[in-house]
């Protein structure tokens, strides 16, 4: 039969093996016909992808791949499906657009703060499925005044993570990572910062370890002042890794700038190294003014960005990067605050479970914080002058009145204020009387309300603010009997 | 003979096929032949055909690839977020939804606040928000719904003048954060123009802003911020350095959270007592961090056996509100502080026949909780100007070397139970024996 079926036609044979060719043609053409169209599929999402990278502008902001964490991602699903009846916890693939919610867009003008962070390369090495951040660094620009400011965060910080207990601040990226959180590792890890210290933060990027050595070697190397002999241990295994830096300027190749930018091991441990960081941060500036290389960086951009993009996972964008980059020329060394949340500002400490925490100090990481980003803020004040030239400035309506049994004191006190400048709009008397005197600012007048309180000697709980923008003066003095004018009055 | 020409019958029939054959091969050839020809044509023509077909489908695949990709490479963020977003979507409500039922309130929360952001009207969105809010602040005060500045209008402007005119508008409708936005624009634009009117208003935008963030956003690190800023202006008002000033301390507590709870029960009692319902972004007003704070104390003097103590903290705890497994362990505590003595040997009473009066059994808590065992100085009541809190309780080994090396065990997530629930405590008495 299988012979006859491949024998030629014989005359006064049947139609059936014909039929048999036929259908064996039919279905290697059909056959044919789903290749191609395999083949046709694999070929629109080859153009497409390559299409979009090739005419992509937008967000950096795809799967950081160096190699292990790509395992890392691809295996999130299953494994986090096997985990989740032992954590009780459901979960799903990680979606990179989430990351972009929630937080401020940089307006082009004010302040804007990027978070830094660097993953924690034992959590890579050991092939955890999620990683810890082993670094936190804020840095600020404020192009209205040209001037920017970089703040190191301790990976021991204790803090609350919003949603979760308190815990280390490195753990927040871990955890955003491990239940799945809109924002993933990123989006919590941003939050928790914004709650440690107060002030948005706009954008972040993580920068593998592969991409910061590709970018350190594209400048040529980062010139390092090293002030202490100190042993690097370089990316890999075995005593050759280890090398040791003398004292003295040295031009770093990416490798071994990483590997000074990592170190932990001298006296002071995370504190020392977030130092280090920062200076490889100013090495970076400066070689990159030095050489004027901005402009040929620039217009390597998008081959750059080609390049490093795998290495670097963020929210910002090339146009918005390039803006940024452009900022970098107006910045001298003078306008970058440069702090290090360090021993002066924790305790100490021990977690429940007993590692080893530090507890922050607020008041005095206030300090820190409000000489980072306050300092050089697009919100200080600008009236020039002394204080009372800028309440002179600022002409603010000033309505008095008398609360003591004081006969005139409204009239002698006005008096005494115009003379000094303050444009006094209304004199009466008081419904109460007042012990002391009492202050009301209305429409906002810090300048004419800090003249006042400083000449009167008005306590700090007798100045209230009750904004009303229709009120026929902006700032309300009721005299009381505190307040004697001829101590005051020349 | 029937038998005998049958055989000859079919060999003259088969010679006779086999004559017929010869004499039709010359046909079959030419039939076979025309087939071929026949056969050739159509497989050439569906060959044809198939090839066209398939160069035609190539050709549209790889256009109709590089166009998507370019238009999705124009555009990525917004495309791949909404691309993206639909399963995300739902994923993250089912997770919140997931989340509310184990407890998970926080995070429940973040969720279907992301959900809605994405998507207003997702079908059961608000609901499920409205019921996470609502455990998250039942032991709150009134929910008050955080400002959404953000949706307001873009500035638009770019003249100094429109933009000052904007800023007072925003003043005017108490969009702080808007009339920040347009006065820092404005700023860029002309630092020079009405410099100190715009300080003026830099200041009061920045003073309100700070508060609401304190007490109707409960970001109080960012509200210490604001105030921190518009005080480069001038002084403060009494109302404004109440609110940093509490939430100074609140954070000040909050830093001790857990690892020193004795610590965190004198930074909590202080706000506690001037400003109860403040809170933070967990939703944890001072009152409840201040119970739960006595909690773990409480559970910290149990593991040093210090039962009085424990009770103590265990008592004020009960007394701010009151539950059953905090009722085990007042009793336990009370019980270890005061065992029941035995009974003397030799008891002598005189037997009174009438008794008069009545019996009242006191109850084991009363109302106003025992003094804490730590009992600082600084009292609740607030000094503008002078922070209540400056005499420091015992602070926590300082002495703690440096950290240099990070445990290898991975953190274990922990999500925050509801303000409601109490904190897990290290042991629990009513187990043991």
């Amino acid at each position: 039969m299988t012979k006859k079926r491949f024998s030629k036609p014989s005359p006064g044979t049947s139609r059936k093996p014909e039929l048999s060719r036929f259908n064996i043609h039919v279905f290697s053409y059909l056959l044919l016909f789903a290749f191609v169209v395999t083949l046709a599929l694999l070929a629109g999402t080859a153009s497409f992808l390559i299409s979009r990278q090739a005419f992509h502008s937008g967000s950096l902001r795809f799967n950081v791949s160096a190699p292990k964490f790509i395992q890392q991602l691809n295996n999130i699903e299953s494994a986090q499906n096997s985990d989740s009846s032992a954590t009780g916890k459901q979960a799903g693939n990680i979606d990179p657009s989430a990351s972009l919610t929630n937080l401020t867009p940089w307006d082009g003008a004010g302040r804007v703060t990027i978070l830094i962070m660097g993953l924690d390369y034992r959590d890579w090495s050991s092939k955890e499925k999620y990683s810890r951040s082993d670094t936190m660094i804020l840095l600020t620009f404020d192009p209205l005044t040209k001037s920017a400011g970089i703040l190191s965060i301790p990976r021991d910080m204790w803090v609350p993570i919003p949603g979760f207990d308190h815990g280390k601040i490195n753990t927040a990226y871990f955890l955003g990572e491990a239940y799945n959180l809109p924002g993933g590792g990123p989006g919590l890890a941003i939050k928790t910062v914004e709650q440690f210290l107060g002030v948005p933060i706009n954008y972040y990027a993580i920068i593998n370890f592969d991409t910061f050595v590709k970018f350190i070697d594209e400048i040529g190397g980062v010139k390092i002042d090293i002030p202490n002999k100190i042993t690097i241990d370089l990316l890999g295994d075995g005593s050759a890794t280890k090398k040791t830096l003398k004292p003295g300027v040295q031009v770093l190749p990416g490798e071994w700038a990483l590997a000074y930018a990592r170190n932990r091991h001298t006296e002071n441990g995370d504190f020392d190294r977030a130092e280090r960081q920062q200076q490889v941060i100013m090495a970076i500036k400066d070689r990159i003014l030095t050489f004027n290389m901005l402009p040929g960086l620039i217009a390597k951009a998008p081959r750059l960005y080609r390049e490093l993009k795998s290495g670097i996972d963020t929210n910002m964008t090339l146009d918005e990067a390039i803006k940024l980059a452009l900022l970098i020329p107006d910045l001298s060394d003078e306008e970058i605050q440069k702090a290090v949340i360090g021993k002066d500002q924790v305790i100490f400490g021990r977690s429940p479970d007993n590692l080893s925490i530090l507890i922050p100090l607020p008041d005095k990481i206030h300090l820190i914080r409000d000489q980072i980003f306050s300092s050089q803020s697009g919100l200080n004040p600008e009236t020039p002058g002394d204080e009372r030239q800028k309440m002179v400035a600022e002409s603010a309506r000033l309505a008095i009145y008398n609360g003591t049994n004081r006969h005139n004191l409204a009239d002698r006190t006005a008096e005494f204020l115009k003379n000094a400048g303050v444009n006094v709009n209304q004199v009466n008397s008081a419904p109460d009387s007042y012990s002391s005197t009492v202050i009301i600012d209305h429409t906002g007048n810090p300048y004419l309300v800090k003249y006042l309180v400083d000449l009167m000697q008005i306590s700090p709980k007798n100045i209230h603010s009750d904004f009303n923008p229709t009120s026929p003066s902006d700032v309300e003095l009721f005299l009381g009997n505190d307040w004697t004018i001829e101590s005051t009055a020349p | 003979m029937m038998t005998n020409k049958q055989p000859n019958d079919t060999r003259s029939s088969l010679k006779s096929d086999k004559e017929n054959s010869r004499e039709s091969q010359p046909k079959s050839l030419e039939r076979e032949f025309h087939f071929s020809i026949l056969n050739t044509i159509k497989k050439n023509r569906v060959a044809l055909f198939v090839s066209f077909l398939s160069v035609i489908l190539l050709t549209f695949s790889v256009f109709s690839g590089l166009f998507a990709g370019y238009l999705s490479g124009k555009h990525p963020p917004q495309n791949r977020s909404i691309a993206g977003s639909t399963s995300t979507i739902d994923e993250q409500y089912q997770m919140g939804v997931k989340d509310l039922i184990e407890g998970n309130v926080d995070l429940a929360q973040q969720r279907f606040d992301f959900v809605l952001s994405k998507d207003p009207n997702y079908p059961g969105a608000a609901d499920r928000m409205a019921e996470t809010l609502y455990i998250l602040y039942a032991t709150a005060t009134p929910i008050t719904e955080p400002t959404s500045h953000s949706s307001t209008p873009d500035i638009v402007s770019r003249q100094p003048e429109e933009l000052f005119v904007q800023a007072g508008n925003a003043l005017s409708d108490q969009n702080w954060a808007l009339a920040i936005d347009t006065l820092v624009k404005l700023r860029k634009v002309d630092p020079s123009f009405h410099t100190a009117r715009v300080d003026g208003m830099l200041f009061l935008a920045l003073r309100y802003r700070g508060i609401d963030k304190i007490l109707k956003e409960h970001n109080l690190e960012g509200g210490i911020y604001d105030l921190a800023l518009a005080e480069k202006f001038g002084p403060l008002d009494v109302e404004a350095n109440r609110a940093r000033n509490w939430a100074r301390i609140y954070i000040i507590g909050s830093s001790f959270w857990e690892a020193y709870p004795q610590q965190a029960v004198f930074y909590f009692k202080q706000v506690a007592a001037g400003a109860p319902y403040l809170q933070d972004a967990s939703g944890w007003t001072a009152k409840e961090r201040y119970r739960s704070a006595l909690i773990q104390y409480g559970d910290q003097l149990v593991k040093q056996e210090e039962w009085c103590s424990a009770q103590m903290q265990y008592e004020a705890a009960y007394a701010i509100r009151a539950d059953d497994r905090l009722l085990a362990k007042v009793n336990f505590s009370t019980k270890k502080c005061s065992p029941p003595t035995d009974i003397p040997p030799t008891v002598t009473f005189t037997w009174t026949p009438t008794v008069t009066g009545t019996i009242t059994v006191l109850p084991t808590l009363t109302s106003t909780p025992n003094p804490p065992l730590y009992s600082p100085t600084p009292t609740a009541t607030y000094t503008p100007g002078a922070p209540t809190s400056t005499s420091a309780p015992p602070t926590p080994t300082p002495t703690e070397p440096i950290p240099t090396q990070e445990p290898t065990a991975s953190p274990q997530p922990s999500p925050t139970p509801a303000p409601t629930d109490t904190p897990n405590p290290p042991s629990d008495p009513t187990a043991t024996p």
